[in-house]
């Protein structure tokens, strides 16, 4: 584990310059304001190619790492993230662009195989119970309830039913223009962005085929979007795009908007959010933390070094996700938040 | 309709004779109107695999060019492989971790098959070039996708991948080659630009990773006359273009116009620059062509904030740039605008790969994935807005029109017949089966149609 400490002392500076506790020294990185991060552990992968395109994707929950490279999917132990242990994996025909999980499933883009779902109840066995082939190559889904929207290059986003997961069937789907690139969830909420500027927002409770609610086009629209709740009931959406962080307010629905466009030191490649605040992997900055308390006025709160360059990053409890390195060797690496 | 062939002694005049004898021949990409075909009521409306074929042939290789005819002769191009080369994939394809190249080591043979237009028989095949493609490729792409061009005495052919300029008589002799310098293309995609012909001078558009030129060559001896390096704005990176130069006779000049990635550039015919407009999509596909006085000019990569059709009027000088770069960031397809150069554009309305087609007074916008879209070619106010062909089809292939008929081949090989005009209807689908790229010639009452390994002769009245 090697840490570039020249920036971390500028950070130290900036964060002092603002007024912030640093506590920077010793072996201990980073931070401020009460945010702080350690490595404990890692999880070698044999590559981490360009974030959003095919990608390299890392996502936790209760103890476990789910990890996508290739065609593979792959589950970790990481109840001690200083020992992660390898249980299961499942091999999809086709490569996998990224997935979400709901409960015990994961929703799987996997290329030309349109949507994959995984029963992921047996960590120790992941096992497909159903696929639904759309017309294009399938990037990305995510559920509410019976409900799994799926984004896929040729028709936009698509719904299906997932009732019967055996048998997918389909809903309806809207066409989404440019390169439709990532959807979430948040509730009965699903946003969709596409490149290169429109953030669509549907609300799945709805019958019959998708329509959005609201459309907003706005400059540089993410490829990776994350939705969060944040404290004082606003709902905010971030992903990053040109290096940028784009920060959204979605608290109303119906009429979203961009709240900021926020420069961070590297190049944001991928954000994770918990509440207002944003964990960037910025490239050769390494990890990237952005108070969105007030999310028109994003600021810096600090910052973690990577030996090498953070594509993707994700949390779970306590822990940081990262996956670092380039298209011959990466990691994930585990950080612990304090 | 088979109508005695003019007996023409200069490029000039064969290329003017088949102009002025509609689609007696169909000597280039599109045919002489782009795309516009002179009525016939001998012409299909409806085939199959069966209904209404003349003959159908296999073509060896992979090629997407498009068949050119002059008289008996049905001409079309391919790369053949000794090994076994990856399918190419349908539809909007994002890349994965290679952008989607491919590097073939197998020995390609770049053939020219002459065929015989009323039997479907070869007469002739030229082989003239054999190795190891040099570079990689797209997927979806092929090492022979440039269509040949004819003055009815020679075919010129050109295959960019090994940079191969030549020219073959009609009985398939070689009357010169010529070596053009070869550059990886941006992002491995391979060239696709076809030759354009104007009088006694073949025009090649290079954009590649290296950058970009417009060289004119003699059609008589193959030697070069001029080249213009051009520079690109944000550099070889925006050395993004797919698109076959047009020469354009307007009622003030003649120019050659380019569709380039970042910039359109129109120059007179000793290659100095007349006019350029900067803000085009970073990767560009589109050809030109002129009707009503104006030229027409799109570029779409979808992901792009600015993906424009332009109508530009004859005579502009200088920069007549319209849209600030970036786009305006807002719903498709954005606002008409127009200038007093442009006669209208709008900032999102640009297809991927296929060009537009004016037929009548109505511009049509094929996109990509499956929607139709028509303006009024003169002022682009809008007819009707995007309409769904069919889900998930998508279309490379340029739209062609006859007898008030709009015919949109998809890359299914999926024929939609739309009436032409103002109200948006399809009138039926003609389905061949196999995957289609290339857009068809239309000549003496036949669609000559070539699908991923078939070259058909469509026409009524026959069946197999």
């Amino acid at each position: 584990m090697s840490r570039h400490w020249a920036l971390a002392a500028r950070c130290a500076a900036l964060f002092v310059a603002l007024g912030f506790v640093a506590p920077v020294s010793g072996a201990v990185p980073v931070i401020s304001q009460g945010v702080h991060l350690e490595q404990v552990g890692s999880i070698p992968v044999p590559a981490a190619p360009r974030a959003g395109y095919l990608a390299s994707q890392v996502t936790a929950r209760d103890g476990y790492a789910y990890i996508s490279l290739g065609k593979a999917f792959t589950i970790y132990d990481v109840s001690d993230p200083a020992a992660p242990q390898r249980l299961g994996s499942y091999e999809f025909p086709e490569e996998i662009w990224r997935f979400r999980i709901t409960g015990s499933r994961a929703y799987v883009g996997a290329n030309f195989l349109g949507l994959g779902i995984l029963d992921i109840s047996d960590p120790t066995a992941p096992r497909l119970v159903g696929t639904y082939d759309t017309l294009g190559q399938a990037s990305i889904a995510a559920g509410f309830e019976t409900k799994v929207v799926i984004i896929d290059h040729m028709e936009g986003l698509v719904m299906v039913d997932v009732s019967d997961e055996a048998e997918p069937v389909l809903i309806g789907s809207y066409y989404i223009d440019g390169y439709a690139r990532d959807v979430v969830t948040l509730g009965s909420l699903a946003f969709a962005t596409e490149s290169p500027s429109g953030l669509y927002v549907f609300d799945l409770s709805k019958p019959g085929s998708p329509e959005p609610v609201s459309i907003l086009h706005a400059a540089g629209a993410p490829r990776a979007i994350e939705v969060s709740s944040a404290a004082g009931g606003s709902t905010l959406l971030c992903g990053a795009s040109g290096g940028n962080l784009q920060v959204y307010d979605v608290s109303d629905p119906l009429a979203p908007i961009r709240a900021a466009t926020f420069k961070t030191p590297g190049r944001a490649e991928h954000v994770a959010l918990d509440g207002a605040v944003a964990y960037v992997a910025d490239g050769e900055a390494g990890i990237q933390i952005v108070d969105l308390s007030t999310p028109t006025k994003p600021r810096l709160l600090g910052s973690y070094e990577l030996a090498r360059r953070a594509h993707y990053v994700s949390f779970a409890g306590s822990h940081v996700f990262v996956i670092a390195g380039d298209e011959e060797d990466a990691e994930v690496v585990i950080l612990r938040r304090s | 309709m088979n109508r005695v062939l003019p007996c023409v002694t200069s490029g000039l005049l064969a290329l003017m004779g088949a102009s002025a004898l509609g689609q007696d021949q169909w000597p280039q990409f599109r045919g002489p109107h782009a795309g516009d075909v002179v009525d016939d009521p001998a012409l299909p409306d409806t085939w199959s695999e069966t209904e209404n074929v003349v003959w159908k042939i296999d073509v060896p290789g992979q090629s997407w060019s498009s068949p050119v005819v002059w008289g008996d002769h049905v001409f079309v191009t391919s790369a053949v492989s000794s090994g076994d080369e990856p399918a190419p994939v349908p539809g909007l394809y994002e890349e994965g971790h290679d952008f989607g190249a491919i590097k073939s080591s197998a020995q390609h043979r770049w053939v020219v098959y002459d065929v015989d237009f009323a039997t479907g028989k070869l007469n002739w095949e030229r082989e003239l070039h054999r190795a190891t493609p040099p570079f990689s490729k797209h997927i979806k792409n092929t090492y022979a996708t440039e269509t040949p061009v004819t003055d009815g005495r020679h075919l010129y052919v050109f295959f960019g991948s090994i940079g191969l300029l030549g020219a073959l008589n009609l009985s398939g002799e070689t009357v010169w080659t010529t070596k053009v310098d070869v550059f990886e293309t941006r992002w491995q995609y391979g060239p696709a630009a076809s030759p354009a012909l104007h009088d006694d001078r073949l025009y090649i558009l290079s954009d590649n990773a290296n950058g970009t030129s417009l060289v004119a060559f003699d059609t008589k001896t193959g030697e070069e006359i001029w080249r213009v390096l051009r520079e690109q704005h944000g550099g070889a990176n925006w050395s993004r273009s797919w698109s076959t130069p047009f020469v354009w006779e307007n009622e003030l000049r003649t120019e050659i116009v380019t569709a380039g990635a970042a910039s359109v550039r129109s120059y007179d015919l000793d290659g100095n620059l007349l006019w350029k407009i900067d803000g085009m999509s970073s990767m560009t596909v589109p050809t030109p062509f002129a009707k009503h006085g104006l030229v027409y000019i799109s570029a779409g990569y979808p992901g792009e904030a600015l993906r424009p059709v332009y109508a530009v009027r004859a005579g502009a000088s200088g920069d007549i740039t319209l849209w600030k770069k970036g786009g305006p960031a807002t719903a498709f397809p954005g606002p008409l605008r127009s200038s007093e150069h442009i006669a209208w554009s709008y900032p999102l309305l640009g297809p991927y790969s296929t060009s537009t087609l004016v037929y009548g007074d109505y511009h049509y916008t094929l996109l990509d994935r499956g929607f139709l879209l028509c303006h009024d070619a003169r002022t682009g106010e809008e007819i009707y807005g995007r309409q769904r062909i069919e889900i998930g089809n998508g279309f490379t292939a340029s739209p062609w029109a006859y007898n008030g008929k709009i015919f949109l081949l998809s890359e299914d090989g999926d024929t939609f017949v739309v009436q032409a005009g103002p109200e948006f209807k399809i009138l039926g689908k003609n389905a061949l089966d196999e995957m289609s790229l290339a857009t068809p010639a239309v000549v003496r009452g036949s669609v000559i149609l070539r699908t991923q390994s078939k070259l058909y002769r469509i026409a009524r009245g026959t069946r197999r």
